[in-house]
């Protein structure tokens, strides 16, 4: 268990944080665990135009870090 | 009687003015106001601590735990998940559990840390720690490519911690 091993996997120190915090709030009693997870919560979308037209569009949310979370599973 | 050990001792290590130094250090019978750290433990969506006057804060280190007290060399430390103990000056201790973060321990004796969540250890569910600590002691060993397997450790490393913490056998 080397110091910045998922820095050597390609995982940045602002993945690695969420994620900690991410365990960290799934893992409270309730109420708190919900409403940490509520703060957690947020959606943004990038969406790239190629001559006026969309050419694709990124969702960027709460599900997808989630999903980053569970990668191994 | 007490003093010639001491003196034909500090002689031997040839080391008497660092024993003079260090012997200074006692169990303190009161804790002055001047001789205490402030800190303030701040998470981007609120704030625990301002200013607050403390003896020792003890932090979960990257590269291991230590404690801050008055006069400690100032550094920039990064934490990983892990508990926070707050040593008050009414006696009372206080533990947290940080994600992570930095600490700023300041030239003025005063300490910043800074943390993306934080929680009182109680707040700690006993069965949901345990639920992920087996959940990812079992992605771990499962894992095989890199990247996965770093994100299982970070897992099984925070919720480790949280087990220590919360007082889970592992």
């Amino acid at each position: 268990m080397a110091g910045q091993f998922w820095r050597a996997a390609g995982l940045t120190y602002l993945q690695y944080s969420s994620m900690c915090a991410s365990h960290l709030r799934n893992a409270l009693k309730e109420p708190f665990r919900a409403t940490a997870n509520n703060r957690e919560k947020f959606e943004s979308s990038v969406t790239e135009y190629v001559n006026g037209k969309e050419s694709s569009t990124l969702t960027l949310d709460t599900a997808l870090l989630q999903k980053q979370l569970k990668l191994t599973k | 009687m007490f003093r010639t050990v001491f003196t034909r001792s500090s002689t031997l290590l040839n080391n008497k003015t660092a024993f003079v130094a260090s012997g200074k250090r006692f169990y303190a019978d009161a804790v002055k106001s001047e001789d205490l750290l402030t800190f303030s433990l701040v998470l981007p969506h609120q704030t625990i601590y301002k200013d607050k006057k403390a003896p020792l804060i003890t932090l979960p280190g990257a590269k291991g735990v230590f404690g801050v007290a008055k006069d400690h060399i100032p550094k920039i430390a990064e934490l990983k998940p892990g508990v926070m103990q707050i040593n008050h000056e009414d006696g009372k201790e206080e533990k947290f559990f940080l994600s992570g973060g930095f600490a700023f321990i300041n030239p003025d004796n005063t300490c910043y840390v800074n943390a993306i969540e934080a929680f009182p250890i109680e707040q700690l569910d006993q069965e949901a720690v345990k639920k992920g600590l087996a959940q990812y002691t079992q992605a771990y060993n499962d894992a095989t490519e890199e990247t996965a397997k770093a994100v299982a450790l970070i897992g099984l490393e925070s919720y480790q911690q949280m087990a220590y913490a919360c007082g889970v056998s592992v």
